[in-house]
């Protein structure tokens, strides 16, 4: 027998979660943008809901296909109108993705688009029981041969904009080692070593940047690529994956070059010096304890508490310095 | 017309609101009167912040650090795409 032609692909209910797209890195507009990466190739990139609204419409378009076909053998207006609405709904995904509404495109997803795609899955369903058995062989096997490819250009579109959205989160990684590479130039200006720092942003690059780029150029299926992409966070968004914690890392070598500072001055109390470095192992040894997983709750108070502690001393420690530079 | 007469347990009572009420009402103004003009329900800075940060390096030190783990770009929207096959 011919392989189904009423493969159905369901795509489940998107789970969102409190982080949110912050990076600015893509705005808001469901028009892909095109830039420049730092290996000096222009690619497309774009946000999760950009790319979520590109998922749903590659597979609205995937079953208009695989409906147009069924319905130029046997005309269905029922499968007709499913397609009509579908559409119908794709466009207000489309609206809401564009304003960036997280929580309209979630719950018309979860209610709406479901229930409608459900409806013309089951519409599907039926007009095979009834009508399948008496096609000819020839529109057995265009119906098959159209579904095949209705399929692979699914895929296709499915991957590509993954890639996109790939493209995107390397685009906000190379942004954010952009910044913080202009606070070690200023850092440096004012004649501090920069050394741990510069370290740091090559480790991150090395840990969490290359990888994730070397997974988007091998990536050959949505769903492996889906997954890279969840593995890699320059800061604490990988629930399953390596979490650099870029920022933690930066203020703590921050501190550090501080209490080197405030060591090496003359007429510093020891009090003060002895309380940065007592906030310093602090936020190391919870950092430490987290490793590459995401803070819990209490991990992350602790380490931050200890970090704007760091940065009160060394705020409370600031007259010691101007008084030891007088002459 | 009836006078009304209070045993001393009531008058105590009486008494002990007023003060705590008197208490009260000093101390808000103790904490509010040196709220700069202007400053609206403003809540004075910490002493930490107030304290001028003349050199230059630890000013700079400073004005590069952050307040928290900035949130990654997200990836928190999932889309699964499962095939549910119809017929083979």
């Amino acid at each position: 027998m011919f392989l189904g032609i009423f493969l159905i692909v369901v795509l489940t209910v998107p789970v969102f979660s409190e982080s949110v797209i912050s990076d600015g890195a893509t705005g808001s507009s469901i028009t892909s943008n095109s830039v420049e990466l730092g290996s000096g190739t222009s690619t497309t990139i774009s946000t999760e809901l950009q790319r979520f609204y590109n998922i749903a419409k590659a597979e609205v378009d995937f079953y208009s296909a695989v409906v147009n076909s069924m319905t130029s053998m046997v005309p269905s207006d029922t499968l007709t109108a499913d397609i009509t609405k579908l559409q119908s709904d794709l466009v207000q995904i489309q609206a809401y993705a564009s304003s960036g509404d997280r929580n309209s495109t979630k719950q018309f997803v979860q209610t709406t688009f479901e229930t409608d795609r459900n409806t013309m899955k089951q519409d599907i369903l039926a007009w095979r029981r009834t009508n399948y058995k008496s096609l000819t062989l020839e529109q057995k096997q265009a119906l098959k041969a159209s579904f095949e490819q209705s399929r692979s250009d699914f895929e296709s579109s499915r991957l590509a904009a993954y890639k996109n959205f790939a493209y995107g989160r390397l685009y906000y990684f190379d942004n954010a080692l952009v910044i913080y590479q202009n606070r070690i130039s200023v850092l440096k200006a004012n004649g501090l070593d920069v050394s741990s720092l510069n370290q740091l942003l090559a480790d991150a690059k090395t840990t969490i940047v290359d990888p994730l780029q070397a997974a988007i150029n091998s990536a050959t299926n949505a769903s492996s690529l889906n997954q890279a992409i969840k593995q890699y966070a320059l800061f604490d968004g990988s629930q399953a994956g390596i979490n650099f914690h870029l920022a933690a890392k930066f203020n703590i070598a921050l501190l550090q070059i501080a209490l080197d500072k405030l060591t090496a001055t003359s007429g510093i109390l020891q009090a003060s010096i002895t309380q940065l470095q007592n906030d310093i192992n602090t936020a190391n040894s919870v950092l430490s304890s987290v490793g590459t997983k995401q803070y819990t709750a209490n991990q992350k108070t602790q380490i931050w508490n200890a970090i704007k502690d760091g940065f009160n001393t060394i705020r409370s420690s600031s007259p010691q310095v101007n008084s030891a530079a007088q002459p | 017309m009836k006078k009304v007469q209070l045993n001393k347990k009531t008058t105590k009572m009486i008494l002990i609101v007023v003060v705590i009420v008197a208490v009260l009402g000093i101390g808000v103004f103790l904490l509010t009167k040196n709220l700069p003009k202007g400053a609206g329900n403003a809540l004075p800075e910490t002493n930490a912040s107030q304290i001028a940060v003349k050199d230059p390096q630890l000013n700079a030190i400073l004005e590069s650090s952050d307040s928290s783990e900035p949130i990654d770009a997200a990836t928190t929207i999932d889309t699964n795409v499962v095939d549910s096959t119809g017929l083979s």
